[in-house]
């Protein structure tokens, strides 16, 4: 249950010192017993690593390699490995701050209870990149895989000019599909539809089945004079490469945040994120192989978009299987587009409770239920990046931010344990503190690969939102008001008579 | 003014008669049944059906009246009441040019069990909802007037603008029966998203945003002087529109007022998505208004 403020947060000036800045969201306590979202501790080991593997397979193998190989050649396997250990650690990482931290809105708010309001801020623009820009991201990769099941169906594809970003390698005028699935995406979410338990399983089988279907096929072309040289550019090209497809592992964290609801935390947690990322990396390192294996690394950067299925074209001549990938592919993205656009909904969301953004951003419909300005500023700016951005560039923006947020939680959880040392934490991660070291240190060589242009985008987008912050949000911040923690969203009824 | 009662055992009929009872009595106006029954077929036939059918109306009108006059006496009424029989070529005809007649300013009718609680409409039902021009009530299966007849109308009031139109239809009709009025509002938790990558707490915050929002929009309906400072508020939550609507008390009595959407001429009123929600988990009187 998340502590919340009742109302906007008038504008209540506060000064510009280091208690303001590194102020506090009080955690709650007792949230174990009390969870009352209907599907309290009911989460088995296999549904918390189905949630992950739904939430990661599809954000990024599907179109990342025609980025990754160039970068790295052949040994962008062990990229694939390496990212995968990285993202691993820091999942664990999560998972610990996600149980201590009961609270919803992601790194955001766990950020915000542990290292202050202005970290927590700079924490919510990275996230801003891992779910808006990765929605951005997806929706290209989306837009490439129509146009080839459209192709593979006879049907007219859209024009180039229509189906690309003007600054791409081979320039169009806008990303029109990708627009459209953010614009459906944005529609449903407005009307209330949510993707259900049970349709992420039918993804995850949908997205397993579809990979699987490529390394079989991809491994008939397996030629081992595609994987020399190996390291085509060192450990520079690998770390490289490590920084462009780490966006392909975002969601491996979503274990974490379901956290409260399994069975068994400190059993069933590590089980779930081990069996997940073991089934994602198995996938990734497959499909890496497979696909490195069936053709030079040269021929990767003319596949710009739907990578995989074209591979398989030019393995089989044949369009049936680039046909069934495709249109895997197109299903299963259109969900991580929901998903992932909804997350970004939600933490602009828990934002805008905290007083951190206007109140516009928390106004919900009430005939849907749903924060409708929220959605369709989201959808706005994502579909302008989607539209006009080309995927390279929104893939490591995705990565740098998303790093960033992992940073952030492994050090959280080195600053609660000496800070609040008997807090209760129903997961711990396990040898602390190698492990959040670790994660760093994984996550820190991964960044230090990435273009240095990333970094000054990085740079200017986090500064913003910390220039935003110290000018608007901390004047407009929740905390600057006394008020209830909570004011018992488990309640059912609140009645008010004088 | 009267009420108006439409009025068939068996298929609801004896409900809305008790519904009919209690809100005559409440409100202090005259109480009128009408039994709608099929018109015969003009055209003689052959096998004489024509005269067998005319003679089942007959006999189904002779019935109901008497049933009718039963249900009264059991109740010991004694204001004045008034018994129809219409032959119409449909029952929604019938009750719409009787109560047009009759200066109806509410029309009763009766509803069906539902598979999961609360109750459904029958096709006659359904089609008064869209058409009727005066405000319908609709007893619950099973439903029997308390004796003290009514005792509060709870107004569902959605925090929108069409909202403060029905909370006004509300207050008239407490006003007019004496009873108290209470205004509530229903959110119903929105579903989870899988995989949940921002938690399964996000959307309680939602739920929780919209608590806030429309407390606050029932406050303003006193600041404004819609409702008087003394009508108690209240806001239930739950899962579904049935639950949401249990997780506030129901005392004997108590009816619940919803509104509906102008459309057009042909379709006078549009039930909403939300209220044909409520409509379903209702289990006490609900009077529906028009737009």
């Amino acid at each position: 249950m998340a502590a919340r403020p009742t109302g906007p947060a008038p504008l209540n000036p506060a000064p510009l010192s280091r208690s303001t800045l590194l102020r506090r969201k009080p955690i709650p306590t007792g949230w174990a017993a009390e969870s009352d979202t209907g599907l309290k501790r009911n989460i088995t080991t296999v549904q918390l690593a189905s949630f992950g593997i739904g939430s990661t397979i599809g954000t990024g193998i599907f179109f990342v390699m025609s980025v990754a190989v160039p970068e790295a050649g052949p040994s962008v396997i062990v990229s694939f490995v390496f990212a995968g250990l990285a993202a691993g650690l820091a999942a664990l990482c999560y998972a610990e701050m996600a149980s201590a931290v009961p609270v919803s809105g992601s790194t955001y708010s766990y950020a915000y209870a542990t290292l202050g309001e202005l970290t927590a801020m700079a924490v919510a623009g990275c996230l801003l990149l891992e779910y808006g820009v990765s929605t951005a991201a997806v929706s290209v990769g989306w837009s490439g895989y129509l146009n080839e099941l459209l192709g593979d169906l006879n049907i007219p594809e859209i024009p180039h000019a229509l189906s690309a970003a003007p600054f791409d390698a081979d320039p169009g005028v806008v990303n029109l599909p990708a627009i459209i699935l953010v614009a459906m995406c944005a529609m449903l979410l407005i009307r209330g539809a949510s993707e259900s338990a049970r349709a992420n399983t039918i993804m995850v089988a949908i997205k397993l089945a579809v990979l699987t279907m490529f390394v079989v096929i991809a491994f008939t072309a397996f030629n081992d004079d595609n994987l020399t040289p190996f390291f085509t550019d060192g450990a520079h090209g690998v770390t490289l490469a490590a920084g462009t497809i780490f966006f392909s592992f975002i969601g491996l964290d979503t274990i974490s945040t379901a956290g409260e609801e399994v069975k068994d935390p400190q059993r069933t947690m590590p089980r779930a994120l081990l069996a997940a990322l073991a089934t994602v990396v198995l996938v990734y390192v497959l499909v890496a192989l497979a696909a490195v294996a069936a053709q030079p690394t040269e021929n990767f950067a003319k596949q710009q978009s739907a990578g995989l299925a074209q591979i398989l074209n030019d393995v089989t001549g044949q369009t049936w299987p680039s046909l069934i990938l495709s249109a895997g592919a197109v299903i299963s993205i259109f969900s991580v587009t929901l998903v992932t656009l909804y997350g970004q909904t939600r933490i602009l969301f828990a934002m805008g409770r905290d007083g951190m953004l206007p109140e516009f951003f928390t106004k919900v419909n009430p005939r849907t239920l749903t924060p409708v300005n929220n959605t369709i500023v989201v959808a706005i700016v994502v579909a302008i990046l989607a539209g006009f951005i080309p995927l390279d560039y929104l893939a490591d923006m995705v990565s740098v931010g998303t790093l960033v947020a992992f940073i952030v939680v492994s050090l959280g959880v080195i600053i609660l344990r000496r800070r609040q040392p008997d807090l209760e934490r129903p997961f711990r991660v396990p040898l602390y503190p190698i492990t959040p070291i670790l994660a760093i240190a994984a996550c820190a060589y991964i960044l230090y690969g990435l273009h240095w242009y990333t970094f000054v985008f990085f740079g200017i987008w986090v500064g913003a939102v910390i220039a935003f912050y110290l000018l608007w949000g901390r004047h407009h911040s929740a905390l600057n008001k006394p008020g209830p923690d909570d004011a018992g969203l488990g309640t059912p009824t609140t009645e008010a008579a004088p | 003014m009267t009420v108006v009662v439409g009025y068939r055992p068996g298929f609801g009929g004896e409900e809305a008669l008790e519904l009919g009872i209690a809100m005559a009595g409440s409100l202090d106006l005259r109480l009128e049944i009408v039994i709608a029954l099929p018109r015969p077929w003009t055209t003689p036939s052959m096998a004489k059906v024509d005269a067998e059918f005319a003679s089942y109306a007959a006999r189904l009108g002779e019935e109901s009246e008497r049933a009718a006059h039963a249900a009264l006496s059991r109740h010991s009424v004694t204001a004045p009441v008034g018994v129809h029989r219409v032959t119409e070529r449909s029952v929604s005809v019938a009750l719409t040019k009787v109560s047009g007649e009759l200066e109806a300013q509410f029309l009763v009718m009766g509803t069906r069990h539902r598979t999961r609680g609360g109750f459904s409409l029958g096709s006659t039902t359904s089609r008064m909802i869209h058409s009727s021009e005066i405000p319908l009530a609709l007893a619950p299966p099973d439903y029997i007037a308390p004796p003290g007849g009514l005792s509060g109308v709870t107004c569902a009031y959605s925090a929108t603008a069409d909202g403060t139109d029905v909370v006004a239809g509300a207050s008239t009709i407490a006003s007019s029966a004496g009873v108290r009025l209470r205004v509530a509002s229903f959110g119903v938790a929105p579903a989870d998203m899988y995989p949940p990558e921002v938690g399964l707490d996000a959307e309680r915050g939602v739920l929780a945003a919209w608590v806030d929002q429309t407390t606050a929009a029932q406050s303003a309906l006193r600041t404004s002087g819609l409702i008087d400072p003394s009508v108690a508020t209240v806001i239930g939550t739950g899962a579904d529109y049935t639950a949401a609507l249990a997780a506030i008390d129901w005392p004997a009595g108590e009816v619940l007022a919803i509104g509906t959407t102008p459309r057009s001429p042909v379709k006078r009123v549009f039930l909403g998505s939300t209220a044909t929600r409520i409509l379903g988990g209702a289990t006490v009187p609900v009077i529906v208004l028009p737009g």
